[in-house]
């Protein structure tokens, strides 16, 4: 169902789509980056956040564990281990990368955003080269990086806007 | 990109092993007792002393997807944005190896059901040719199939019922061989 208001047609603007949130959990399950990415984000606290990270950490490996298909040692195709990739949900579209170090990205969106998958793999490209590359930031510890919040922002930003820029 | 997933059910060997598209189907109540379950997917068959021990895993597998569709509709309930009308509930759950679709109905019962990952339609049917979509099918095993055979059963008892006194799973398989994605 699509929030149209009374009297326009629908256009990209006024239907019912866009970013949610990003999430970054380490390999223990810590969260080490959260970041609402759209204003219809809802509001939770940093405490919720945490928990939810460490959860949503478990969930991951219980729904590979959970399903009575496995895939042959249980790694996926990017050599990381199986673990929950989407869920959808009635107002909601989640979608995690695990990378082989067992970093995961997360992010939340409405349903009808496209490109959610790009996106995913462009902040992963962008975690590399903003936050891996940078002297003062520590592994497995909560991400303060200034440049990798504005190229996550201006990312989203570009994606949103429907610039076009969409390589295949 | 080819889905590569094998079942590992518990097997002993290794044996010719068909993958269908839909692999298995639960019902549980709302406190997580299962009430119905069945696996669709052809495995390799066990002596009767495996099968004891198969029943308790099974069970055990059946536990932790009911704690996994529980927490998960937890977890989506406090991140999806505020809307009225939308439906807070859980739709489906795709590992890299297969996909868990799900119902559930305001009582708590759930309907779930294990597919493999090809491309098949979730919510909506993409056109008549291919059939319903899971959901609708799911929507449909309650409805249409549970209530009436089951729930309207002059047997049924809300604590402790012998499904296979009623014809629900006849009906059940039924209607999902005639699904074009059942395979």
């Amino acid at each position: 169902p699509c929030k149209l208001q009374t009297g326009l047609t629908p256009t990209r603007a006024n239907i019912a789509m866009g970013f949610l949130h990003l999430f970054i959990i380490n390999k223990s399950g810590g969260l080490i980056y959260n970041r609402p990415l759209g204003p219809k984000a809802p509001q939770i606290g940093t405490n919720e956040f945490l928990r939810m990270g460490s959860t949503f950490h478990s969930l991951h490996a219980i729904a590979a564990e959970a399903c009575p298909l496995r895939l042959p040692g249980n790694k996926n195709e990017y050599g990381a281990d199986d673990g929950i990739e989407e869920i959808q949900a009635g107002g909601l579209i989640l979608k995690c990368f695990q990378t082989r170090t067992g970093v995961k990205f997360v992010i939340t969106a409405e349903p009808g955003t496209p490109d959610i998958s790009y996106v995913l793999k462009e902040i992963y490209v962008l975690y590399a080269e903003c936050t891996l590359k940078d002297p003062f930031v520590e592994l497995e510890m909560p991400i303060r990086s200034p440049l990798f919040t504005s190229a996550v922002d201006s990312l989203v930003e570009r994606v949103d806007k429907g610039s076009g820029y969409r390589p295949r | 990109k080819h889905n590569s997933a094998l079942p590992i059910y518990p097997t002993n060997s290794i044996q010719s092993i068909d993958i269908m598209a839909v692999h298995s189907l639960h019902i549980f109540d709302r406190r997580g007792k299962t009430l119905f379950t069945k696996r669709y997917a052809r495995g390799v068959g066990g002596s009767a002393a495996t099968k004891q021990a198969d029943e308790e895993k099974l069970s055990e597998q059946r536990k932790l997807v009911f704690g996994m569709l529980f927490s998960l509709r937890e977890m989506v309930g406090s991140l999806a944005p505020e809307h009225k009308g939308r439906d807070p509930g859980l739709h489906s759950v795709r590992t890299g190896a297969g996909t868990l679709h799900n119902y559930e109905t305001v009582s708590g019962m759930r309907v779930a059901l294990y597919c493999t990952n090809d491309p098949i339609p979730t919510t909506t049917p993409t056109s008549a040719a291919t059939g319903p979509s899971i959901r609708q099918a799911l929507r449909h095993i309650y409805t249409d199939l549970w209530v009436d055979s089951v729930v309207r059963s002059p047997l049924y008892r809300s604590n402790d019922m012998d499904i296979s006194s009623t014809n629900f799973e006849p009906k059940l398989d039924a209607y999902l061989n005639a699904m074009p994605w059942f395979k």
